[in-house]
């Protein structure tokens, strides 16, 4: 099997360990750590070979050595040792790695005592991970499994282009390299979809901006000079110009419209189908990628990301192209009639971009302490709404008001400091832009009353008319930079979402069985959400078609985790499960959700009515069947008290199922589905006993040719499984029916007495 | 009633009669106490007796790591269940303070944050560079306002994208420029 590098291994270490009378090709995995035995920074190598391992510690200094004949930098390493340590495999047991604060140590029991081999910060963690499951394997089987190793490589797990790791492994997204021109690329591709809108946009800017640059020159020089201005005129000449410059503004107007009109269709075409790509993703990914981030957070994000794409479709982008064209054109037209006036009237621009910088700056600040205190406002409110009835039993009113109070005041300040600070400035900075304009005046009007080249009253007031055109766009052009930022943020943050890649991932060739016949085996099955957790610990067992498995266990024990294992919720990290024989990660995800059905102890119920909510597992059943369904569940007789029975909408106006109601509906949900598999994961917890037992008969009808996991703390609810196994810290600790458990005396029977010494309190012997 | 209710949670603290803390061979902390044996069996006579034992290697947890964290200290076996408490560390015998401050520094090894040199937000990560007891340590993070926590009066706790922790002892004490830095993430 080839070497696995978990890290890369500089050359000066490989040199070391040579030295030391290990090849590195030896090495079956290497990895590095960056903390040192006493928990000082620095550089720790492990290499695991075939029967030892050793484990390096020290500091790699890097030295430049002057340039090489091509010019390339001379980099020299040199790794100086502090501590150097082989151990045997064999006298090594259990490698371990604990999971301290922010780092980590990883301990094995050496000659019968606990000894640390390295530490590891939380960035390494990964790495240790590793090593401790490949010693184990290889004390196990004398080998490793080249494939159950073959995504360590490092090179999978940095970045290309700069060697660092992804900080998130699942997106495989380098921020640091992230190229934002490939990111503009994503997005016109987006764009040009509509590029005959487009066309047209850009069209009617061009007139925009031809006609903003004439209607001056009409209304000015035209007017002034060729027709006041000259005696041969008549009143019909005005009239003339008049119905000229109305002609022109009318048209201008018309353009306005027509762009407007379609520049937002473009927007909300592209933004309806950005959300429409990012829905599509995020109900796509894997179940890991909710639990690791707010669902209310992902959701406020994607709303106000395609906002501000919408906002940079409609608003920005338009006027940014008509801007700089407008200003081309008009910087054109000053500099062509007279090149000393439009000089002038740029002079202090310079200096005006200058100071909006560094005003953005400030802006920028003091924007972000604003939506930070205005964030913080808003979690309290939902905090305090959401959590109303503890407020309330423990009377802290007074308090939460008085907190709301702070924030609601800081959130105000914050709004107040940004209003007077730009009340402040902008009008200033305005002034200075427009100093040039004043430089004009007085030099333009010079320059008519002693008519130096071929300046003329008309000319000198379209010129300061041009002034009016030509700031405003200024002033947007230097925000730019501002906006363009924001929303380079927001595609960046919606293509991180839409490029999340499920880590449960269906298979490219799938098996797909004729029949299901509904045999259940998990074989060495282990698995943690949690690198170096381990919730699921080389659990097995087999559950022949139709017969039914109950799970019992304390809280936490993992039983939960076996049944999300079994729907591919989340991929196991070792052994494997298999339905029919067929390892599920063959089986197409299709087959898998229509023979295993799940009622679990959270129930959500969508927003719509109970015969929607039913109907949800298989949206063509008939009424009949929604019907026999929810009696079976029993749900119907609930269901008919109801005035609008079955078409009662869930949560309109103020129709809130209980939650042994909401249970019951979702088992007549995973009922309707009629699956091979049923697996019941606390689903009758929230109800009472004599609801249960209804429920249960109906049950036991339903299992006799189905096979059913039932995964319950409450013993009776267990009462007709066929075979039981407890589970007890992710690991199986007994297993059998359950007259063998109780034979036993181990956890089942302990729990056992436990239900039964209640009954005894009350005088219920049995 | 109160008193009741202190005795009902059955918390035994140790002290220096009733414990020993030594060291394994290879360093790790153990303990010796008299403590009541350990007993899963559910009968309702357990025997409660105290009794001298050796625990071999045992594991610390603090309770309040930030606002007391040299009082309440949980000792714990491997698998994280709890043997006994310590109510202040302080008021343990000198060996045992030794073996336990060791640990739980260890335990708790995190760096402190001096002064930020430079903080740079680029598309949604945020890249820092920092002096801290250790040395200058550069890292990122992601979602950078969500992993700055404030704990008790300004003392802050960040934590990196891979899951390290740094530590602001108090946020009021940075210099000027590092305050201003961090101040938009507070």
């Amino acid at each position: 099997m080839k070497n696995i590098f978990v890290d890369k291994i500089p050359s000066a270490v490989s040199q070391f360990i040579a030295s030391e009378g290990i090849s590195p090709d030896d090495a079956l995995v290497s990895l590095r750590s960056d903390l040192r035995v006493d928990g000082s920074l620095g550089d720790c190598y492990v290499f695991l070979c075939n029967e030892s391992f050793a484990v390096a510690e020290g500091i790699l200094v890097f030295s430049s050595g002057g340039k090489r004949a091509d010019g390339t930098n001379v980099r020299s390493e040199e790794f100086k040792v502090s501590r150097f340590e082989r151990f045997s495999l064999s006298d090594v047991e259990e490698p371990k790695a604990e999971q301290l604060i922010s780092t980590g140590r990883v301990v094995a029991r050496v000659n019968g005592e606990d000894k640390l081999l390295f530490n590891f910060s939380s960035a390494c963690k990964h790495g240790a991970a590793v090593f401790c499951r490949a010693v184990a394997d290889l004390k196990k089987n004398g080998e490793l499994k080249e494939a159950e190793y073959a995504d360590e490589d490092y090179e999978k797990h940095v970045c290309p282009k700069c060697g660092k790791r992804y900080p998130d492994e699942e997106l495989k997204v380098c921020p640091n390299c992230m190229d934002k021109v490939r990111l503009v690329k994503r997005l016109s591709v987006l764009f040009f979809r509509y590029w005959r809108s487009i066309a047209m946009v850009l069209f009617a800017f061009a007139m925009i901006a031809g006609l903003g640059v004439i209607t001056p020159y009409i209304s000015n020089e035209l007017l002034y000079d060729d027709v006041i201005g000259n005696p041969d005129s008549t009143a019909i000449d005005v009239l003339k110009i008049v119905l000229l410059i109305v002609g022109v503004r009318l048209a201008s107007l018309c353009v306005n419209l027509l762009s407007g009109a379609i520049s937002s269709s473009v927007a909300a075409n592209v933004t309806y189908d950005l959300k429409k790509t990012i829905f599509n993703t995020i109900s796509r990914l894997s179940l890991a990628f909710f639990t690791n981030r707010q669902t209310g957070g992902l959701m406020t994000q994607v709303n106000s990301d395609s906002l501000t794409l919408y906002w940079f479709f409609c608003d920005g982008f338009p006027y940014l192209i008509l801007n700089i064209v407008q200003l081309a054109v008009i910087m054109g037209v000053m500099l062509s009639q007279n090149l000393v006036l439009a000089l002038y009237t740029f002079i202090t621009v310079p200096l005006f971009f200058l100071g909006f910088k560094f005003l953005f700056n400030v802006f920028d600040k003091l924007h972000a302490k604003r939506y930070s205190k205005r964030r913080s406002f808003n979690s309290l409110i939902s905090d305090v709404l959401n959590g109303m009835r503890v407020v309330k039993s423990f009377s802290r009113e007074d308090e939460e008001l008085r907190r709301f109070d702070k924030r609601s005041r800081d959130s105000a300040e914050a709004t107040n400091e940004i209003q007077t600070f730009s009340a402040r400035v902008f009008p200033f900075l305005g002034y200075l832009l427009r100093i040039g304009s004043y430089v004009v005046w007085a030099v333009g009007g010079w320059q008519v009353m002693n008519a130096v080249g071929d300046m003329s009253y008309g000319r000198l007031m379209s010129f300061i008319a041009y002034f009016a055109l030509i700031y405003g766009p200024i002033e947007q052009l230097a925000d730019v930079s501002n906006w363009w930022s924001e929303t380079l943020n927001a595609i960046q943050r919606l293509f991180e979402i839409s490029d999340a890649q499920p880590d449960v991932r269906e298979s490219e060739s799938p098996i797909v069985p004729e029949q299901a016949k509904g045999e259940v085996e998990f074989r060495n099955v282990s698995f943690s959400y949690v690198e170096n957790r381990k919730v699921i610990d080389d659990v097995s067992f087999s559950i022949k078609a139709g017969k039914t498995l109950g799970i019992v266990g304390q809280t936490g024990a993992g039983k939960s985790t076996l049944a999300n294992l079994l729907t591919r919720l989340y991929d196991v990290n070792e052994g494997a499960v298999f339905i029919d024989g067929v390892n599920i990660k063959d089986l197409p995800f299709e087959y898998l959700r229509d023979n295993i059905a799940i009622v679990s102890q959270e129930t959500y119920l969508f927003r719509g009515s109970i015969l929607e909510n039913i109907r949800y597992a298989k949206p063509d059943a008939t009424k009949e069947e929604v019907i026999a369904a929810a009696k079976t569940a029993s749900a119907h007789d609930f269901i008919v008290k109801y005035p609008d029975g079955y078409d009662t909408e869930i949560g309109f106006g103020k129709k809130e199922l209980s939650g042994g109601e909401k249970q019951r509906v979702s088992i007549a949900r995973a009922l309707l589905r009629n699956p091979k598999i049923l697996i019941l994961d606390e689903a009758t917890a929230a109800m009472d006993t004599q609801t249960e037992r209804n429920i249960q008969a109906a049950l036991d009808r339903l299992t006799e040719n189905r096979t059913t996991v039932i995964i319950a703390h409450r013993l009776s609810t267990l009462r007709n499984a066929d075979n039981l196994i407890a589970i007890e810290n992710g690991k199986v600790a007994e297993s059998g029916t359950a007259t063998e458990l109780l034979k036993q005396k181990g956890v089942y029977y302990k729990l056992y007495k436990l239900q039964a010494e209640a009954l005894k309190t009350v005088g219920i012997g049995e | 009633m109160n008193d009741n209710f202190l005795d009902l949670a059955e918390i035994t603290y140790l002290n220096s009669e009733n414990s020993r803390f030594y060291r394994t061979e290879n360093g790790f902390p153990a303990m010796e106490a008299v403590l009541p044996k350990r007993s899963d069996d559910l009968e309702a006579n357990q025997d409660k007796t105290p009794v001298k034992q050796d625990f071999g290697r045992v594991f610390f947890h603090r309770c309040f790591p930030f606002e007391t964290p040299d009082e309440y200290i949980s000792v714990l076996d491997k698998d994280g269940r709890e043997y006994a408490m310590i109510r202040n560390l302080n008021e343990m015998p000198e060996q045992a303070q030794e073996i336990i401050r060791a640990e739980l520094d260890r335990k708790y090894l995190c760096p402190i944050i001096k002064k930020i040199t430079s903080l740079k937000e680029k598309l949604g990560y945020s890249y820092w560079t920092v002096d801290t007891d250790r040395g200058v340590m550069s890292f990122s993070m992601h979602d950078t306002y969500r992993n700055i926590a404030r704990v008790g009066g300004g003392m802050l706790i960040i934590n990196d994208v891979d899951g390290n922790r740094y530590r602001i002892n108090d946020v009021a004490l940075l210099d000027r420029i590092s305050f201003k830095k961090i101040e938009l993430y507070l």
